[in-house]
């Protein structure tokens, strides 16, 4: 094999979810992240001294929805900064990196704790990585709602409808 | 008509996981066509593409990888575009 490497120019292939929407928004992150407070909010209310049956089920069900938002924010943190974001941003946002790493270990954090501390600064967090994402967006063609940035390296021709 | 009919390349990215994983190499040939199930390789907008093919149409394929969880969207790519289709993996 190391022949067949050394015969060939071997190139680097993506595997990679950016490839054809090039469109990216802020939302999703936002939403997730409003998520997490408002599910510690709840369950910082469901009574710990002799919970009844449904107040198990409500902290259950709380845990898991907590438990995906926080993912949900990790993941958009990391495609915002890997795909989206571009080396010219740095120059305008040289904490960058900072931002986004912050932002990625709040998201862990509010993971494995249920505190109203937490949550609100993974919200401070994100809405500091949306403020940068909304700094530099281009505007997308078409009228879509919301905090979203077009690719302007996106194919410029529609393929499909 | 490529000019080569195999082309080499290594893995980069997980959304092909488990299949394909960070640091796999794969080889395409690429004198052939495509079917739904092909692995394909591609080139858009300068950087090459490793997905598998969902539906062929006309001039275009739509590809999606194969780890949902990084992954999701189906997308369309024009035939022209494919380098070609992954044969060998080490």
């Amino acid at each position: 094999m190391k022949l067949l490497s050394d015969l060939f120019n071997v190139q680097e292939v993506w595997a990679h979810c950016d490839i054809p929407c090039g469109i990216y928004e802020t939302n999703t992150l936002l939403v997730s992240a409003q998520t997490v407070i408002r599910m510690v909010e709840v369950m910082e209310a469901i009574p710990m001294d002799k919970p009844s049956l449904k107040d198990r089920n409500n902290f259950i069900r709380c845990v898991k929805v907590k438990e995906g938002n926080a993912q949900l924010c990790e993941e958009q943190l990391i495609t915002l900064w890997a795909d989206f974001f571009r080396p010219e941003h740095l120059e305008k946002f040289p904490d960058l990196h900072d931002k986004v790493w912050k932002a990625v270990k709040l998201a862990s954090d509010n993971r494995q704790d249920v505190s109203m501390e937490k949550a609100k600064e993974l919200m401070f967090a994100c809405l500091a990585v949306a403020d940068m994402f909304d700094k530099v967006k281009v505007e997308p063609k078409d009228n879509l709602a919301g905090s979203v940035s077009d690719n302007p390296d996106a194919p410029k021709k529609k393929f499909l409808g | 008509m490529k000019l080569f009919p195999f082309s080499m390349f290594v893995v980069r990215g997980r959304s092909m996981i488990p299949d394909y994983k960070p640091g796999d190499y794969v080889v395409t040939f690429n004198w052939t066509d495509v079917r739904a199930g092909d692995v394909v390789i591609f080139k858009l907008n300068g950087k090459n593409h490793i997905k598998r093919v969902q539906k062929k149409l006309k001039d275009i394929v739509e590809v999606a990888g194969d780890n949902e969880k990084e992954s999701s969207r189906v997308a369309p790519v024009r035939r022209a575009d494919i380098i070609g289709r992954v044969v060998l993996l080490y």
